[in-house]
């Protein structure tokens, strides 16, 4: 069937209504029982790094390396119609690559020998690793899933994002919902990393619609109209909607201000 | 060099036909794609560089076997990710001939207290780096790139149910390897 549900299509999809409805409902009926809930917030924060893990950066030299190795190519398998010899990988618009790709592009000679395609075994290069791999627990049956603190998730995250996310210089005003996806997988929770304390800050500040003890997802310093802040990040129950809480840096048992919080996603 | 109006089609067309520029043109109109899979796809950029070096050049060979009946882009991708494959693979072979468990370092999942849970949890990139090619390929497209599921089961070539199946499973796996569940022993 075809159709969408916007007006401008051809009618509605039922199909696909009938698929979100069943959805709908299967959520409701899933986030009413707290366990699944759990379970359910789990998911959304393992998406929700998944979502937020960068790519690594192009190295400067992987298009003359291409070029390079298709050029090779090509001196070793004319194509059909090919009369000119020399063939070149030819250089492509510089618009379309990084900066540091264009720079490699324009001055760098190409210094890394190609590799032959389809070496197998014995590729100079290749490290080993250990791959570990998870014991499967025979006669276990059903296992029970529970749910913990996802504070590790962060901490192990940071290396991998936290030096892309930009630090808000002071007055700089930032636009929240920005900083808090910025800060999904980000680990710079400052002093709110223990637990206990950030627990003890959530009470304090009285941050509405975050239990004391929930699992936060990541978070960031921000100034936010002049005002230092800590930005945390939790899990709403609800598959990419997130709660955004900004607190202040003293935040703690003893005392704490609620500066800002908002929900983003759909 | 400037682009070229041509589409991928005709710039692959033209490569066939002789064309000494196309392919090169292409190879560089996608070329951040084809990293960005690779890079998650493997743990290592050296790694990711030498499959995306790999994948062009197999392409570069086998413009001749492109039938139309997917788009290019999908086509290069599937061949990146069947180089991914193909090295974490033969990566893995050498490794359990080769390396033990380093001392000391069990595997996640043996240790209740938190504490250890926390020294043990893994990395993202290492978690994805745990889960079966094909579930780890589906994840990448669909759950990081963001790439649609019907155009995700284009470039692994199954259907759509069984890259949401994948992902699913992905998903469940990844949750534990993360720490946000575990599992529990009755």
């Amino acid at each position: 069937m075809t159709g969408g549900i916007g007006p401008d299509m051809s009618g509605p999809d039922v199909e696909l209504l009938a698929g979100l409805a069943a959805a709908e409902h299967a959520r409701l009926r899933a986030t009413a029982d707290p366990a699944t809930a759990e379970v359910l917030d789990a998911l959304a924060a393992t998406r929700a790094e998944l979502a937020a893990l960068p790519v690594p950066p192009m190295p400067p030299d992987l298009w003359s390396r291409c070029a390079a190795a298709l050029q090779t190519e090509a001196q070793h398998t004319k194509t059909p119609g090919t009369e000119a010899p020399g063939t070149e990988a030819r250089e492509p618009d510089p618009e379309t690559l990084p900066p540091s790709e264009r720079t490699a592009l324009s001055h760098e000679p190409i210094v890394r020998k190609c590799r032959s395609f389809g070496a197998g075994g014995g590729v100079p290069g290749v490290r080993m690793r250990a791959v570990r791999t998870v014991p499967q627990r025979a006669g276990q049956g059903r296992a029970r899933w529970g749910v913990r603190a996802l504070l590790a998730a962060v901490l192990a995250s940071a290396a991998l994002v936290g030096g892309l996310v930009p630090a808000a210089r002071p007055g700089e005003p930032i636009e929240l919902a920005a900083a808090g996806r910025s800060a999904l997988g980000s680990a710079d929770l400052g002093p709110l990393s223990d637990p206990v304390r950030r627990a003890g800050c959530l009470r304090a500040a009285g941050v509405p619609g975050v239990a004391a003890g929930a699992p936060v997802l990541g978070g960031r310093r921000v100034v936010l109209a002049g005002r230092p802040g800590r930005l945390l990040v939790f899990a709403t129950g609800q598959l990419g909607v997130f709660r955004v809480v900004v607190v202040d840096p003293d935040c703690g048992p003893a005392g704490g201000t609620l500066l800002h919080t908002l929900v983003i996603g759909d | 060099m400037r682009p070229s109006a041509r589409s991928d089609t005709e710039l692959l067309a033209a490569h066939s036909a002789g064309d000494e520029h196309a392919f090169s043109e292409l190879a560089a109109r996608h070329l951040r794609v084809l990293w960005g899979v690779a890079a998650q796809t493997l743990r290592h950029p050296e790694d990711a560089a030498d499959a995306v070096q790999e994948a062009l050049v197999a392409a570069y060979r086998a413009a001749d076997t492109f039938r139309g009946d997917s788009a290019v882009r999908t086509w290069l991708v599937r061949i990146v990710i069947n180089a991914c494959i193909d090295r974490v693979r033969a990566d893995r072979v050498r490794v359990e001939n080769t390396v033990d468990e380093p001392a000391g370092h069990e595997p996640v999942g043996r240790h209740p207290d938190l504490a250890t849970d926390l020294a043990t949890r893994l990395s993202v990139r290492e978690a994805l780096a745990m889960l079966p090619e094909p579930q780890r390929a589906a994840v990448v497209l669909v759950e990081i790139a963001g790439w649609p599921v019907a155009e995700a089961a284009g470039v692994l070539q199954v259907p759509v149910g069984t890259v949401k199946s994948r992902c699913a499973r992905g998903r469940a796996r990844l949750a534990v390897l993360l720490g946000h569940l575990r599992e529990e022993v009755p």
